[in-house]
């Protein structure tokens, strides 16, 4: 009965997450084959804990906002985001190490498409939620603006920081000037931020990010970390071009 | 000139007067010759070389035991920034190498030394609606023209010595999605000529013109309902009659964007007086919204070329659902004294039919896996299996996608554009096959004019990790393959056999290849520098046989994800002519 | 039970299959002043349903002839509309006005196409380079019932300033903020404001194009005019200040909520999450419109947090 009735109200277009189990909810044919790239033959639980939030239709191909919230998971230790229906399916790979297992980001969808985090924890098991976000498409293959302005180069890798306290939590936001061409656009090259970290003052990485092509131009991030009062942040990453990115936040 | 060619001493003499190394004004090319051009060995002068497309060639100069000496004569760039596919097959005239290249672009090259000597660059909209790349396949001669189509819809003849525009004639409108990109075929003193653009709801037509002016002669639609026409020579036009039955195979107005394109262009067989032309899908994708056989598409039409009626035709995929093109090409051949015709279709199953009725003789699998059919029936009508075919859309409550379904061949294919051979002397056909599948869904969709008319989505996958492309000698009598030789990357170019005993073909990974007829044992290979997705030809030339094969990837490579995609992002795009000739 | 709740479902998108097939929008003029009628829309999002028949179309039938404002969102609509006219008159359309450059205002102008199609030059030039992807878009959402439609710019430049024809005084208002081309057409004769997008009732406005100052300068514009009754683009006709108020109470909130969620460091997966108050949780489409706003709006809330803070913050090394 409880069955009967999750699959009604799939029918009817509402995506509902039930109880955690194997089978996959958002119903995507490239799930088996994803699951077999991505996780191997390492079992996988469906688990409410670990929710998508994106928009049900994307307004703006080119700009999908993303927030992967994990509430109630404990000892997170890697969050892989994967889009089932792009040409480029993974988005980013998060190491959170000492910062919070959640992140915000937006990306650039082709079609219509599952937004998925497969999250591992300590004890190397897969936990796995998502979103299905409807799309007009043309998302990747479409040239970034900032291909057309002469002056990207510029601007490139350039890094603007925010910080906000409570206390408890910081929540550092990050926008950082890079074309993150896909190289599905005739005649350009792939050319993206592949490798983000933040460092404290002391130099010890507080969580490590690698990007790949679907992230937005001009990326924007946000991480939440422990609050450090007023210490500096550092930002270090590099694109595939092996352009540097280093800046420094202060609280 | 043409005429001392069946003399037994035309080579000396060829070589005699080539010898003076003077261009002079040479008869031009005949009905004659091109009936003639399977059996003439000093040029090329039909797609297919030899109207009936058997890409096999008597020569044997280049064998089992002499190809280790094969080595590059020349190598000529198309240039300029426009690298895209290049799928054309050459054509070779008094010397002369006509090659189109991507983006509408035809090139006139001494066939001996590569010299250029002259080009033609077709100025073309930024409107365009190429199904799949910029590629054209290849021109026809005729007299003293070289007649090729362009990526407008439009016909263009040149003068062979100048280079110079003799006539231009529009086929269609390219802003409703026509288009056309195979090379033109001369069949009994007329030029026949298809439509690009199933895609986009476009009608599907074969259209015959006289060469020497472009004046129409007569027109039919592949789409049943349509009216046939033919013209005087004043070009009015008069009805010949409805291609089929209005209403017959297809419900409502859907017949009026039927699709059906006849975007491969066809062969044609003087000994039958038939032309066979493949049809594309029906539009749109989703069959669901088109109940019914949907005739003509997917199917081999034969077309008196004397009257421009249907004379058969014999479909692959009825109201097909996969977008299995039946546009591949149907080669007539000799089968314990009767003509016939074998067909690699994109559906996955080789047909062999009576080339004057169309007769279903035998149908069998040339790739390992078919999803969507159980077989083919005694008539040579698939078996389908329902449970396979994609779901109906407006059968799900939001009516927004239908139910997604895995099916092999994927949608590029048992078989594509590239063309196979077959050898006399083996008896066998030469399929460059693919084995890959397909999760495919519907979804709604409306006609929109000059819009993609779809109602589909899907992704493509491989089947096998090892490889997709597999080179088939496949023995028609029996549907046995005899051999094979695997590919990583999909196989995109066409195939040439020879009395050698070889077959040759090309690679996306940039190889040229040749391998034993009988035993598929790779004799020679050579790396061009980027992919080859063009058929290969030979000719000989003061006494030295050629090999010839057009290079640079592309095609319809759309963007595919996951593991097919492995297999292909890495090649480069070129765009060069390479010649081969045996180490003297 | 489940069983005949299927069932129910069957029958249900049966019936509506049904009156789809014949695609007729069922357009009944409904009188609002002397000479002046409207077809009234659904305060729904466009589906293969209604057909894209959401917005409300106006004309005035004037003694030269009959003033259309807004086509509606297919040629079958204007179509239709051209019938519904006929309906209460046997006189020609003279002018068709497009209040603004979104599709479901003038994908309709194809069957005016002999009139003079006329709209301010920010909304010609906007429908001239939208109108392709708009009509794709519709498409997409409501299908057949787009079957031969395709975006047809209006020709004629509209300008701010008083036109007289056949009897009525219209007033044309050159606006902006729902979109860089806003005109309002209000008829000093009857005492009628069309007023296009300007003004959403009881159906929550959108925001694709929009600028929010500009929004509120407009509606303060339209606040001063001396109506009698209103014709939102969207929305019940009204005769008080209800589509004003509400749709200025709707930006003020979006506008206090995104400078609320920048400020506080939201990201914009998180701002869609935000609840909506009481006031708007009924209003349709409030749930859905509040999320595409985010998308559009939301980036430039967020940056002037970024700069304003970056500039004190940020080392560039």
């Amino acid at each position: 009965m409880k069955r009967l009735m999750a699959s009604l109200t799939m029918a009817l277009g509402v995506v509902a997450i039930a109880c955690a189990s194997d089978a996959d909810p958002l119903k995507s044919s490239r799930w088996p084959d994803l699951q077999r790239q991505y996780l191997g033959e390492a079992p996988v639980t469906f688990d409410p804990r670990v929710e998508v939030l994106a928009p049900k239709v994307a307004e703006d191909s080119m700009n999908v906002p993303v927030t992967v919230k994990l509430q109630g998971l404990p000892d997170v230790r890697r969050v892989m985001v994967i889009a089932d229906y792009n040409p480029i399916v993974k988005i980013l790979d998060y190491q959170p190490l000492l910062a919070r297992p959640g992140l915000s980001f937006r990306i650039k969808l082709q079609q219509a498409s599952p937004i998925r985090a497969l999250v591992q924890t300590g004890d190397g098991s897969w936990h796995a939620g998502g979103a299905w976000v409807d799309a007009a498409g043309g998302g990747c293959t479409a040239p970034s603006t900032g291909r057309s302005a002469p002056d990207w180069a510029r601007t490139l890798n350039q890094v603007q920081g925010r910080v906000w306290h409570d206390g408890l939590n910081q929540r550092l936001r990050l926008r950082i000037m890079h074309p993150m061409d896909t190289g599905l656009a005739p005649g350009i090259p792939a050319f993206y931020i592949e490798n983000l970290a933040i460092e404290d003052a002391q130099g010890q990485t507080l969580l490590k990010l690698e990007t790949f092509e679907p992230i937005s131009e001009n990326p924007v991030f946000s991480f939440d970390l422990p609050d450090t009062g007023e210490a500096l942040l550092r930002v270090v990453g590099r694109d595939n071009n092996g352009n540097r990115i280093d800046a420094k936040v202060q609280p | 000139m043409k005429g001392l060619r069946r003399t037994t001493i035309s080579s000396l003499l060829v070589t005699a007067f080539a010898a003076l190394a003077v261009p002079q004004v040479m008869a031009g090319v005949t009905d004659r010759d091109i009936e003639n051009d399977a059996k003439s060995t000093n040029d090329v002068l039909t797609w297919g070389m030899g109207t009936e497309g058997q890409r096999y060639s008597t020569l044997d100069k280049i064998n089992v035991k002499t190809i280790k000496n094969l080595v590059p004569a020349w190598s000529f760039s198309f240039g300029g920034e426009k690298q895209r596919g290049q799928e054309s097959q050459p054509l070779v005239v008094n010397g002369k190498m006509f090659v189109t290249g991507s983006y509408s672009r035809l090139f006139a090259l001494d066939a001996k030394t590569g010299h250029k000597l002259w080009q033609y660059e077709h100025r073309l909209p930024d409107g365009i609606m190429p199904c799949c790349d910029v590629i054209n396949r290849g021109a026809a001669v005729y007299d003293n023209l070289v007649i090729f189509s362009t990526l407008d819809a439009q016909l263009v003849a040149l003068d062979q010595n100048t280079g110079k525009v003799v006539w231009k004639e529009k086929i269609d409108e390219y802003t409703a999605g026509y288009s056309f990109s195979a090379a033109p075929i001369i069949a009994n003193g007329l030029l026949l000529t298809g439509v690009s653009g199933g895609e986009f709801g476009i009608i599907g037509r074969v259209e015959a013109r006289d060469p020497k002016t472009g004046k129409m002669v007569w027109m039919r639609p592949t789409v049943e309902g349509h009216m046939g026409y033919k013209y005087d020579a004043d070009g009015n036009k008069t009805e010949i009659g409805i291609s089929g039955t209005v209403n017959a195979s297809w419900q409502g107005d859907l017949w009026k964007t039927g699709g059906a394109a006849t975007w491969l262009g066809g062969t044609y067989d003087a000994k039958t007086g038939l032309a066979y032309f493949g049809t594309g899908n029906p539009a749109p994708w989703n069959s669901h919204t088109r109940p019914g056989d949907n005739l003509y598409s997917c199917s081999t039409v034969a077309i008196d070329v004397k009257t421009g009626q249907i004379k058969w035709h014999f479909q692959g995929t009825p109201n097909d659902g996969w977008d299995y093109d039946g546009v591949n090409e149907f080669v007539t051949f000799d089968l314990n004294g009767k003509r016939m015709g074998g067909k690699a279709d994109r559906n996955g199953f080789f047909y062999v039919l009576d080339a004057n009725s169309g007769k279903f003789e035998r149908g069998f699998p040339f790739v390992k896996k078919i999803t969507w059919a159980k077989g083919l029936d005694e008539n040579g009508r698939p078996i389908y299996d329902p449970a396979n075919r994609p779901g109906d859309p407006s059968k799900v409550a939001d009516g927004k996608k239908g139910e997604t379904v895995f099916s092999a061949p994927s949608f590029l294919g048992g078989k594509n554009q590239m063309p196979m051979a077959y050898n006399p002397g083996t008896g066998l056909f030469y399929v460059p096959a693919n084995e890959w599948g397909m999760e495919i869904w519907n979804e709604p969709i409306t006609y929109k004019k000059g819009a993609a008319y779809l109602g589909a989505g899907f992704t493509i996958k491989t089947i096998d990790d090892k490889y997709i492309g597999a080179m088939r000698a496949i023995d028609p009598k029996t549907g046995k393959i005899v051999w094979e030789v695997t590919n990583n990357a999909p196989l995109w170019g066409g195939v040439m056999t020879t009395k050698g005993g070889l077959v040759f073909w090309g690679t996306p990974e940039g190889f040229l290849k040749a391998a034993d007829a009988k035993t598929g044992k790779e004799v020679w290979s050579f790396q061009t520098g980027t992919g080859i997705v063009a058929p290969p030809i030979t000719w000989e030339q003061d006494g030295e046989q050629y090999i010839a094969v057009a290079t640079g990837w592309g095609g319809a490579v759309p963007l595919w994800g996951g593991d097919v995609a492995k297999k292909v992002n890495y090649l480069n795009q070129g765009g060069s002519m390479w010649v081969f000739k045996l180490l003297k | 039970m489940i069983a005949r709740l299927v069932s129910l479902l069957l029958l249900a998108g049966a019936a509506l299959a049904a009156h789809a097939a014949d695609f007729d929008y069922g357009l009944r003029p409904q009188q609002v002043a002397e000479d002046s009628w409207v077809l009234i829309g659904r305060t729904e999002d466009i589906t293969r349903q209604n057909g894209g028949n959401i917005v409300n179309a106006s004309f005035v039938v004037t003694r030269d002839g009959v003033v259309v404002i807004d086509t509606g969102p297919s040629r079958r609509y204007g179509e239709q509309m051209k019938a519904a006219i006929a309906m209460v008159t046997d006189r020609q359309v003279v002018r068709v006005f497009n209040t603004h450059h979104h599709p479901d205002h003038f994908l309709g102008n194809q069957a005016f196409d002999s009139v003079p199609l006329t709209a301010l030059p920010a909304t010609q030039s906007g429908m001239r380079e939208q109108g392709g992807a708009f009509a794709d878009n519709m498409y997409r959402m409501a299908g057949d019932w787009l079957t031969g439609t395709e975006a047809d710019a209006a020709r004629e430049s509209a300008h701010a300033g008083r036109v007289s024809i056949g009897g009525h005084d219209f007033e044309l208002l050159a606006l902006d903020g729902h979109t860089a081309g806003d005109l309002a057409v209000f008829d000093r004769t009857t005492g009628v404001l069309y007023a296009g997008d300007l003004i959403f009732l009881d159906r929550a406005p959108t925001t694709p194009h929009a600028s929010l100052a500009h929004w509120r300068h407009s509606l303060d514009v339209l606040s001063r005019l001396p109506v009698k009754r209103t014709v939102p683009g969207h929305g019940p006709v009204h005769d008080d200040g209800r589509g004003i108020a509400q749709t200025r109470d709707w930006l003020d909130w979006l506008d206090a909520t995104f400078g609320r969620a920048a400020a506080e460091g939201l990201d914009m997966a998180e701002v869609m999450r935000l609840p909506l108050p009481p006031r708007f949780e009924g209003m349709p489409l409030a749930r859905s419109e509040f999320e595409r706003s985010v998308t559009h709006l939301y980036g430039a809330y967020e940056q002037q947090v970024m700069n304003t803070a970056a500039q004190r913050h940020l080392q560039q090394k």
